[in-house]
């Protein structure tokens, strides 16, 4: 069973800061980040990860199992003089980040005509939708990205 | 620990069908993930989506 360490290394800080002011700016709304819960998912991530005992797990695994663990321990919230407020913001920037990795990375197993720009509008807001209202886990959000980003 | 059925059958000898596994060596960097970031920034500008999600926000009364 290999043991996966790539992702151990990686500093997801300054990619979630930056998601975080588009959304300062785009949705005018006012953001705070929590960097040890952030830590937390990064660790709870790569458990995930290396529990599909793959060396090399290809970038739909990767990107299901952190959206999983952003929406689920919630390292973003408001700060006190947000005027605006978007019930879904962890969703939200969790789905970025893992769009993100299928968008830039691709390993044998990626469509490699995946592109963010093509997935229906309406597609993203039920999907931001379903993170926060519905039951997933880090399979079925794995299976999601698979069948999103994935060749078949 | 192994299961005999009634049949003879031990689960042991089933091997769960794997996932199929990816050959090529990639590393995942903060860098890499910040194009990535930049690029669906960009295409949920372009295509409306930021638009979109604030019309649904809860503003301060």
């Amino acid at each position: 069973m290999g043991e996966t360490d790539f992702i151990k290394f990686v500093d997801f800080e300054p990619a979630i800061k930056r998601i975080c002011d588009a959304a300062e700016r785009d949705i005018q709304v006012r953001l705070r980040i929590d960097r040890n819960i952030l830590s937390e998912v990064k660790q709870y991530a790569n458990n995930d990860l290396n529990k599909f005992g793959l060396p090399r797990p290809n970038v739909a695994k990767f990107a299901g199992v952190f959206s999983f663990w952003f929406r689920k321990l919630k390292p973003i919230s408001y700060a006190d003089d947000s005027q605006n407020y978007y019930p879904a913001i962890n969703e939200l920037v969790g789905l970025i980040s893992s769009l993100a990795i299928c968008e830039e990375y691709k390993d044998d197993l990626s469509n490699p005509d995946f592109c963010v720009a093509k997935i229906p509008v309406r597609l993203v807001k039920d999907w931001i939708n379903g993170l926060r209202m519905h039951s997933y886990s880090p399979s079925s959000l794995t299976m999601a990205f698979e069948l999103i980003a994935s060749k078949y | 620990m192994t299961y005999l059925f009634g049949k003879g059958f031990k689960i042991d000898d089933y091997k769960m069908p794997g996932y199929e596994e990816n050959k090529r060596n990639y590393e995942i960097t903060t860098e890499g993930i910040l194009e990535g970031v930049d690029s669906v920034i960009s295409a949920f500008r372009k295509n409306g989506v930021f638009d979109e999600l604030r019309k649904s926000c809860i503003s301060q009364s």
